[in-house]
């Protein structure tokens, strides 16, 4: 195949994501140009994710390289590209009915989001360390820039600031990161990358590697705002216009998810032992503080900032599972928490429209005057609790936990096919049944979770309106009002909520392990054997040092 | 007409381009040349050593090596002052007055006179500022000036072996890298004087040189483009024989008419089929030669976009609002007295020469003779070189005082690069300065997107024409 | 020591290693001045030296074209116009500052010593951070690249760029094109007509 020839294959291959840069360019001009039928913006980002939406669901099937590997079109690419698609179609929609605060810079609003979209879209499909970052920064940027669009807003300027710095450090250890694994092996591709690293890795435990594993560890936390680095999630989301939170809340997280698949699963794979225990601390922290913070809360989206802390803890269970059902599990997760918590955000959305509040008091006795939107929201709350009404986000809860009970057997029995680096590292870590440790956590801590998920419907539901309630009007006819399309997103997730509960909870599932086989971490595992298997003894593995080793190694 | 002052100037510009040049020349030659020869003793007719000692090789080679930078010494002291009074006597013919003609014969003396007096002045520091930035902010103004001009010395000098050294891969853009970091010292000049007239006068050079980088850079890149390459020296090298070459005329998209054209002139043999050679250089019939046309406006609009550039870049009229005497006083200077002042005002000079160099080497074929080569045979020009050959033989051959090749090179770049400085004065004479939001929008608005358009019609034209890259 | 000529000096590795102590050494203190200075303008200026410093050290590993954009992008181009951003900042900032030192000092010797701990706290870190880095460089074993690098490594570079990495590259336009809206968004004056008015805009349904 010549060289043309892979060009056209790897444009026909990125055809998703050009047609969603198509909108942006359309987008950022066409209030300058037909300043009349500014209506129209969002509709080219809808019409472009929905085409990126058609043209992605014919992808599915083997993994395709494109651009000399810089950029893989596999299963997992696929759906996080469908979820990106889908998540971006409901922020738009949301967005129609909040766009009055960003005043004349709402096209640029929709390019940027936009951008932000195609960017995750990118991310997902990296398999070079240069595209990743390009990717992961032009998501970093547009962030900032969404956090900040309320100019005459001050905590949305707090917001955007705070989101900036921490971007920026974290943007500098992830950097840190990758130039040394670039000085390590000297290439910027995953596949040589882990292949290299594999023969490195036979002594593992380095203090190098702990460093690099740490530094790795500090950026996807910050994307995906597990406990330590979360300092900035509760400001952000507060001071973020609403339909910025959601995306932020699903679709940069998604961002953070692939990066932690690929990167840890893939790349760092056979590092397992080292980074396991302390992303298991991390889970661990998070859905503790994640959930007991939320609790004392009186905002409705810091509430949910708080809340999604604790989210990214239960998830990362299914990552530390190291196995295909974890991701499995992990993407059914992401899945049904995307579409929840974009309900839930909808909800505030209309609220606060109406009321110009987003205190959980200020919801009380809802139901009387906005019974539908009471209903949908509650739904949303509901599974994000993990109440099964209808039980999509019980059921994702629960495939989490299975694939977390799991990681007890792989310390177990199982233990005989690991790379004796493995071993020896179960060795150190004294058989502590992390996986039940990891599961106990999760459950006892969703206790908390669904006291303050169910308080806000009890709210809604049981007492008398409050003052803002009260003040409302009695109509409440939604459609063809500006707030028609938070209200048309409010009831595409809530169906959607009922729909992954009930009818298509296999069609999700099957989806999620066809991403998951595409990462396979079994793979890894196997690959690792047959290192193991040709290192000569496991004696000699803790004698020499892993220096002459790794000659040897090499050598051969 | 004013006849006699025109004869005045003229007179002044040989008289002191004799001094600027022969000063350079002679310091090049002895410190390049002579000296060296002489410690390790190859000099003809003097001293005569067979074996010199490694420490006296290591000397000559340093002594060798420090030749560029030498040169740039001697140069540049002397070339402003002949700069300033040129200047100044521009001005007075395009303002029809006298201009300074009392110091030394008809004023020629005036600058020397004011340097002398500015460099025994009192050099106030005002209370405060902040005394290391305000002495190092000229210093940061100079450096570059003098470092970031090496590359075009090799390249303005035909790749003359003394000049060889300073020659690098990245050359323009190292030059360019180089041109930037003055902005750096007017800010900090502004600052540290402590003064808001100063302060502003920064600021206002700042927002103007990196507004009017990007036009500047973007008209450069795409000539880089059409040469392939960034080295000076490779840049001038292609543009060799005449005009047509030249890349201000298409970067070599008119080289296939230079060739042909003595065929179709019946200059030479007629018997050669012209039409397959046209092929090669214009591959597509008629839309080769209508691209060769677009790239010829296409460079000399780039060529009117890095003057503009370039003036705002080193704060020339119509783009000197940082110094704008009737809003700022004087601007980052204000507070700026004796040496200092001066070093400022050396390096302002410097670089609108250093910026008409780039041009000449980027756009006018640096020391290449404007007449093409096919009328250049046909002229009876022989005899008179080999005359001159002969007379000046002892000082080619045995001082190796002259060498012909970088004579003519320096000849015609000392020709263009003074004829884009009188270019300058002449603006300077004739146009009113911009108001700062003008400027802003014009750099903006106006030079950015121009580039950017005449980048994309560049990279799609020259597919249809061979160019020198 | 007897040099045979310049050449040899450079080829020994002599003038190189004097020169990258030289140049390391000027980024290092100059690194230490841009956070002990108190004046957050000269700091500022000091960055820019430090970027110059590197840009040599760059220089010195034959990455002409990675100094020459450090020199122009990072040390000019980006800590400049962050210097320019500090001068528009409140200049009294730093006054406040020198009151708070003053009332510093006439506290009880307690106070004085848990603040004396809490500003020393930030250099604390960073020797930790940076002893950490260091004993985790020294423990892995580099490999040394044996290639030598080609005088036309610019070249290498651009074909990487619009070869290898097309795709990156090209992305980084959608980069700059949402970075450049976002500034844009950002600086632009809004019209004072264009009044907060979004109430009212939702409940007459008007938009």
């Amino acid at each position: 195949m010549n060289s043309l020839d892979a060009y056209t294959q790897g444009i026909q291959l990125i055809s998703p994501e050009i047609l969603v840069i198509v909108a942006i360019l359309l987008t950022s001009v066409w209030d300058l140009f037909f300043p009349k039928l500014k209506g129209y913006t969002p509709w080219f980002g809808i019409l472009s994710l929905g085409g990126a939406f058609a043209i992605l669901c014919q992808q599915f099937g083997e993994p395709q390289r494109a651009f000399n590997g810089l950029f893989t079109v596999d299963n997992l690419t696929v759906t996080f590209g469908l979820i990106t698609c889908v998540v971006g179609i409901i922020v738009i929609l949301m967005t129609m009915g909040y766009e009055h605060h960003f005043r004349q810079n709402r096209g640029e609003f929709y390019a940027i989001l936009l951008t932000a979209l195609v960017s995750v879209m990118f991310l997902a499909g990296s398999t070079d360390m240069i595209m990743l970052f390009v990717a992961l920064e032009t998501l970093s940027i547009c962030c900032v820039l969404l956090s900040g669009f309320q100019k005459r807003d001050a905590k949305s300027g707090e917001a955007s600031l705070k989101y900036l710095l921490s971007t920026a450090a974290t943007t500098a250890t992830l950097l840190y990161a990758l130039s040394f694994i670039y000085g390590l092996t000297g290439a910027t591709s995953f596949d040589v990358i882990s292949q290299k690293l594999q023969v490195m890795s036979v002594g593992s435990g380095s203090m190098f590697k702990m460093l690099l594993i740490a530094l790795v560890m500090s950026a996807i936390g910050f994307k995906l705002s597990v406990v330590p680095f979360h300092m900035w999630t509760p400001d952000v989301y507060e001071g973020a216009p609403t339909p910025v939170t959601a995306f932020l809340s699903i679709g940069s997280k998604a961002g953070g998810f692939v990066v932690a698949m690929r990167f840890l699963l893939d790349v760092l794979g056979t590092a397992y032992p080292d980074w396991m225990l302390i992303l298991a601390g991390l889970a661990v922290v998070s859905m503790v503080a994640g959930n007991l913070i939320a609790l004392a809360q009186t905002s409705f989206k810091r509430m949910l900032a708080y809340s999604s802390i604790a989210h990214v803890g239960y998830i990362l269970i299914g990552l530390l599972a190291f196995s295909t059902e974890g991701v499995q599990s992990m993407m059914f997760y992401i899945i049904v928490y995307g579409l929840m918590n974009l309900g839930a955000f909808a909800g505030a959305i209309i609220f606060s429209n109406e009321t110009g509040s987003d205190r959980i008091d200020d919801f009380a006795g809802l139901i009387k005057k906005r019974p539908w939107l009471a209903i949908m929201t509650s739904i949303c709350l509901l599974n994000l609790g993990g109440l099964p009404i209808p039980p999509a986000g019980f059921l994702a809860k629960i495939f989490v936990f299975k694939a977390g009970v799991g990681i007890e057997q792989l310390s177990g029995s199982s233990l005989s096919g690991l790379p004796s680096a493995m071993l020896q590292h179960q060795a150190l870590s004294g058989g502590i049944p992390i996986g039940w440790i990891l599961v106990l956590v999760a459950l006892v801590t969703s206790i908390p979770a669904i006291y303050y998920y169910t308080r806000v419907v009890i709210m809604m539901i049981v007492p008398e309106p409050s003052e803002k309630v009260a003040n409302l009007s009695e109509r409440s006819q939604y459609v063809g009002s500006p707030q028609e399309g938070p209200w048309l997103a409010l009831t595409a997730c809530t169906f959607a909520v009922m729909l992954a509960g009930t009818f298509m909870v296999s069609p999700i599932m099957e989806v999620s392990r066809q991403a998951a086989l595409s990462i396979s971490p079994e793979r890894q595992r196997e690959i690792g054997l047959k290192i193991d298997s040709t290192t000569p003894t496991k004696s000699m593995i803790e004698t020499v040092p892993d220096y002459g080793l790794r000659q040897r190694i090499s050598l051969r | 007409m004013n006849a006699a002052e025109i004869y005045k100037l003229s007179r002044l510009a040989i008289f002191w381009l004799s001094v600027t040049f022969g000063a350079v020349w002679v310091a090049c030659w002895g410190v390049g040349v002579f000296i060296p020869s002489l410690i390790t003793g190859k000099m003809p007719f003097l001293l005569q050593v067979d074996n010199p000692s490694t420490t006296v090789v290591f000397i000559a080679d340093l002594l060798r090596s420090l030749t560029p930078i030498l040169s740039l010494l001697v140069f540049i002291p002397i070339n402003a002052m002949f700069m300033v009074l040129f200047e100044r006597r521009s001005l007075a013919l395009f303002t029809v007055r006298m201009g300074p003609n009392r110091h030394g014969f008809d004023g020629l003396a005036q600058t020397a006179a004011d340097a002398v007096k500015l460099l025994f002045k009192e050099d106030i520091t005002p209370r405060g500022a902040d005394a290391f930035m305000f002495t190092l902010a000229p210093i940061i103004f100079f450096a570059p000036s003098i470092f970031g001009a090496l590359p075009l010395l090799a390249a303005v000098t035909n790749n003359h072996d003394l000049f060889k050294v300073a020659n690098l891969p990245t050359g323009i853009f190292y030059i360019l890298a180089a041109a930037s970091i003055p902005v750096v010292a007017l800010v900090m000049a502004g600052w540290a004087s402590n003064n808001k007239y100063s302060l502003v006068g920064g600021l206002r050079s700042a927002a103007q040189a990196i507004s009017y980088e990007i036009p500047l850079v973007l008209s450069l890149v795409t000539m880089c483009l059409l040469a392939g390459t960034l080295d000076v020296v490779e840049i001038v090298e292609q543009q060799k024989g005449g005009i047509l070459n030249w890349n201000i005329l298409g970067g070599g998209a008119l080289s296939g008419y230079d060739k042909l054209a003595p065929y179709w002139l019946n200059l030479v043999d007629t018997s050669f089929d012209t039409s397959a050679m046209f092929g090669q250089f214009y591959p597509v019939p008629w839309l080769s030669s209508i691209m060769a046309f677009v790239l010829v406006i296409c460079t000399v609009l780039l060529f009117g976009l890095y003057l503009t550039g370039a003036c705002a870049e080193i704060n020339r009229i119509p783009f000197d609002l940082p110094e704008a005497e009737s809003e700022l006083v004087s601007g980052y200077n204000t507070e700026y007295s004796g040496i200092k002042f001066a070093i400022f005002f050396l390096a302002e000079f410097t670089n609108l020469f250093v910026v008409s160099s780039i041009a000449t080497v980027m756009f006018l074929g640096g020391g290449d003779n404007p007449i093409p080569k096919w009328i250049l045979d046909r002229l009876p020009l022989e005899p008179i070189s080999n005359a001159l050959g002969s007379l000046l033989s002892p000082l080619i051959k045995d001082l190796m005082f002259i060498d012909p090749a970088t004579f003519w090179a320096a000849f015609w770049v000392i020709v263009k690069v003074y004829s884009i400085v009188f270019f300058a004065i002449l603006v300077r004479g004739t146009l009113p300065r911009f108001r700062i939001d003008q400027l802003m929008d014009f750099g903006w608005k106006r030079l950015i997107p121009l580039a950017l358009i005449l980048f994309v019609v560049v990279v799609f034209a020259r597919t249809w024409v061979v160019c020198h890259g | 020591m007897e040099f045979v000529n310049v050449q040899e000096l450079v080829s020994t590795g002599v003038a190189e290693a004097l020169a990258f102590y030289f140049i390391a050494a000027l980024a290092i203190t100059l690194s230490i001045g841009v956070i002990s200075d108190k004046n957050v303008i000269r700091a500022g200026f000091l960055l820019i030296g430090v970027f110059g410093g590197i840009s040599g050290l760059f220089f010195l590993l034959q990455a002409q074209f990675i100094a020459l954009a450090q020199v122009m992008i990072y040390a000019v181009g980006i800590t400049l116009v962050v210097v320019i951003a500090l001068m528009l900042t409140n200049p009294r900032l730093q006054n406040e500052e020198a009151e708070e030192e003053a009332i510093a000092s006439s506290e009880p010797a307690l106070l004085k010593f848990l603040d004396s701990i809490r500003n020393g706290f930030p250099g604390l870190v960073a020797w930790i951070a940076f002893v950490t880095v260091y004993m985790a460089i020294r423990s892995e074993h580099w490999e040394q690249s044996t290639q030598t690098i080609g005088e036309d490594n610019i070249a290498v570079i651009g074909r990487a760029l619009t070869t290898d990495y097309s795709l990156p590259f090209e992305f980084a336009s959608v980069l700059l094109l949402a970075a450049l809206i976002g500034a844009i968004m950002l600086a632009k004056a809004e019209k004072v007509e264009d009044t907060d008015t979004p109430r009212e805009g939702i409940e007459s349904g008007s938009n």
